[in-house]
């Protein structure tokens, strides 16, 4: 409900049923008269043409893959690179300022991965599995650029970022040139680069990269691949350097976008995303500090039920600040538009 | 959102008892992310507190395995958790320490009657008093879906165990109740129980798929007919939606058409249609979300299902999207017609 308690809508229709205000049989009455019917019928008719697209090119992809190893090399090209044709043709056809235009784009970009594949698989020339990604990225960036859909660039981040890790782990790791474990710090600090560049790009108007999805699936990646090696470190660190590092990259990251979404930007459900790691990672450096200061020793009764229950006041203390801070954002920013 | 007034002047609710209603409801209203945030932190505070008593029972008590004495502890800090809970409902350190407490003494109570009779079963007959108390309490939907998640699991896993399978037609059995308690709610807040039911069973189903060893009943006919069932009764809330000939006509055509592809699926993928479906007749964004991807899961992860031979499962996947496409086209002219009219 609205804060003047003047508006209802799907939530609200509960607190209704159990006042005894709607009854059992009125409730889908009652569904309707809050439903936001223009936005139920545009979603029913997209959900339907992503149904069909996705099972009949699902199963194309099916069948191709049940004939393939009785097709000739000629075929297979020529299977990947017709249908390929066709997506670009068919993208120009329809034009890029229509949906079903940049979708057929995106699948050109797709397809472009999967004609590198089959190179990669007729000709083995033992180069790494990086090389196949980069090309993949360099060759469909003009299209991403072009497209304007923010689909279209999530396809390419995750391209890219799979070059990236690939790299990393074929050659930079071997040598030594890298720790393993910063690997995923690195893949962090560029999705939190390209969600940088989203709100950068936003703040100067470009409507299309707005959706508030991209925001939120960018904030979560980049956490996610930070959030990974921090709390390994701080649950057992090897080297102290890379363990700052690890720690240091999650723990400023978090602050940044804390203070983005919180004054820059006001969005609640990116600051519950920042709050749930934190959350999380907090528990675990209180794991390491019982672990330090205690041990969790099973066979000693003193230490054991001291560090459990540490543990357990320690648990409970960092989900119910988050909790906390939760409410108040939520109290907070009620009144902020966003 | 829809003015209040304007929604009792539809409704004929009384507007005054509607708004007391409103301010009087309980706050554990937050949204299904912060939820999941505070259900992330009670699991791992449950975990501690398991950890805290399996010491105790050990070291101090010098019980080796869980028996019914852990039973009465369990069911103890279920009693204190809720306790808790209706001392201080909003309460952010005492409702969360309330929630990972009542959650751990159900799982002790079911393992205390569970690991001694050797038997999954009455591990899932125990946690069914705690499921029932922590729908009752209404403090805290996270405890209901929690402790209603855990019972599920344990009922699953017996009939598994049971039938020495993983059968993988449990979302057909679980999914007619969780639609009808979305959709004719009774007075107590059943949500989170509806949620599990809806939800769970489809996460067993890709566990028994992961695990290779998932097996059907009857060629999955019952399930799928069950399902199909279900979409039938969806299919008649949202048909009094439509008014005019040619929408019913249209309706019609894509609900057959819609009806065919869930049974030409596989299992979890029908149920994963039952959601949007149920997504659209409730207007619900979460459970438009959970399903999509859950769609897109069993679709893609269909490639790898030994029953068929890819030939068969291409033909099946290119006629259920070929059907779908039908439709979408002819809904597209009428909607262009009805424009240009």
């Amino acid at each position: 409900m609205s804060p003047a308690g003047s508006e209802v809508g799907p939530s609200e229709l509960q607190a209704l049923r159990s006042a005894g205000l709607v009854s059992a049989r009125g409730y889908a009455a009652a569904v309707d008269a809050v439903r936001d019917e223009a936005f139920w019928a545009r979603w029913g008719m997209r959900a339907l043409l992503a149904l069909g697209v996705g099972q009949f090119l699902a199963g194309v992809v099916f069948f191709f893959a049940y004939n393939w190893n009785d097709l000739s090399d000629i075929a297979k090209f020529a299977v990947v690179e017709t249908a390929l044709a066709i997506a670009v043709g068919g993208a120009l056809l329809v034009g890029l300022d229509r949906v079903f235009g940049q979708m057929l784009l995106i699948a050109a970009s797709v397809l472009t991965g999967v004609l590198l594949a089959v190179i990669g698989q007729m000709y083995q020339t033992g180069a790494d599995a990086f090389e196949l990604f980069v090309a993949w990225a360099a060759l469909i960036l003009p299209w991403t650029i072009i497209s304007r859909h923010a689909a279209h660039w999530l396809l390419w981040l995750v391209v890219a970022e799979t070059a990236l890790v690939l790299y990393c782990e074929q050659v930079l790791v071997p040598i030594n040139e890298l720790p393993s474990e910063l690997v995923w710090v690195l893949v962090g600090a560029t999705i939190a680069m390209a969600l940088a560049g989203r709100e950068l790009a936003v703040h100067r108007g470009v409507a299309w990269l707005s959706g508030h999805w991209t925001r939120l699936v960018l904030l979560f990646a980049g956490l996610v691949a930070l959030f990974a090696p921090a709390a390994g470190q701080m649950i057992d660190v090897d080297t102290f350097k890379v363990g700052s590092l690890c720690v240091g990259a999650f723990v400023l990251a978090a602050g940044a976008a804390s203070a983005m979404y919180w004054r820059a930007r006001t969005d609640f459900a990116a600051l519950v995303i920042v709050i749930g790691f934190v959350d999380v990672f907090v528990v675990c450096v209180g794991y390491r500090v019982i672990d330090e200061a205690i041990g969790f020793d099973f066979d000693d009764v003193a230490p054991a039920l001291t560090s459990f229950g540490a543990m357990i006041a320690w648990a409970i203390a960092a989900t119910g600040s988050a909790a906390v801070i939760m409410r108040r954002l939520r109290g907070n920013l009620q009144a902020v538009p966003s | 959102m829809t003015e209040l007034s304007a929604f009792c002047a539809r409704t004929g609710i009384d507007e005054a008892a509607a708004r007391t209603a409103l301010q009087a409801r309980a706050r554990d209203d937050a949204p299904w992310y912060m939820q999941l945030v505070l259900g992330v932190g009670a699991w791992i505070t449950a975990i501690a507190v398991l950890l805290f008593i399996a010491v105790v029972m050990d070291l101090v008590l010098d019980i080796d395995e869980p028996d019914i004495v852990v039973a009465f502890i369990g069911a103890a800090v279920f009693i204190a958790g809720l306790w808790l809970l209706r001392r201080r409902p909003h309460g952010a350190f005492t409702a969360h320490a309330a929630v990972a407490f009542a959650t751990a003494g159900t799982l002790l109570a079911a393992a205390g009657i569970g690991i001694p009779a050797e038997s999954l079963g009455w591990a899932a007959v125990a946690t069914l008093p705690f499921a029932a108390a922590s729908i009752w309490q209404q403090r805290s939907l996270l405890l209901q879906f929690l402790v209603i998640s855990a019972t599920l699991i344990l009922v699953t896993v017996a009939a598994w165990d049971r039938w020495d399978t993983l059968t993988i037609e449990l979302p057909a059995i679980f999914v007619p109740f969780g639609v009808a308690l979305l959709l004719y709610p009774p007075r107590y807040d059943l949500r989170p129980t509806a949620y599990a039911l809806l939800i769970l069973p489809l996460g067993f189903d890709i566990a028994a798929s992961e695990l290779g060893e998932g097996t059907m009943l009857w060629f999955g006919w019952p399930a799928q007919g069950m399902l199909l069932a279900v979409f039938a009764f969806l299919f008649a809330i949202n048909w009094r939606r439509v008014t005019d000939r040619q929408g019913r006509l249209l309706a019609l055509v894509a609900a057959i058409a819609t009806a065919v592809v869930t049974f030409l699926l596989p299992i979890g993928a029908s149920a994963a249609l039952i959601l949007l479906a149920l997504a659209y007749t409730h207007g619900s964004r979460t459970l438009a979300a959970i399903g999509a991807l859950l769609e897109i899961y069993f679709i893609w992860s269909f490639y790898w299902d030994l029953d068929e031979s890819l030939l068969i499962k291409s033909i099946i996947l290119m006629a259920a999207g070929a059907v779908l496409l039908l439709c979408y086209g002819l809904l597209v002219g009428a909607l262009r017609e009805r424009r240009t009219s």
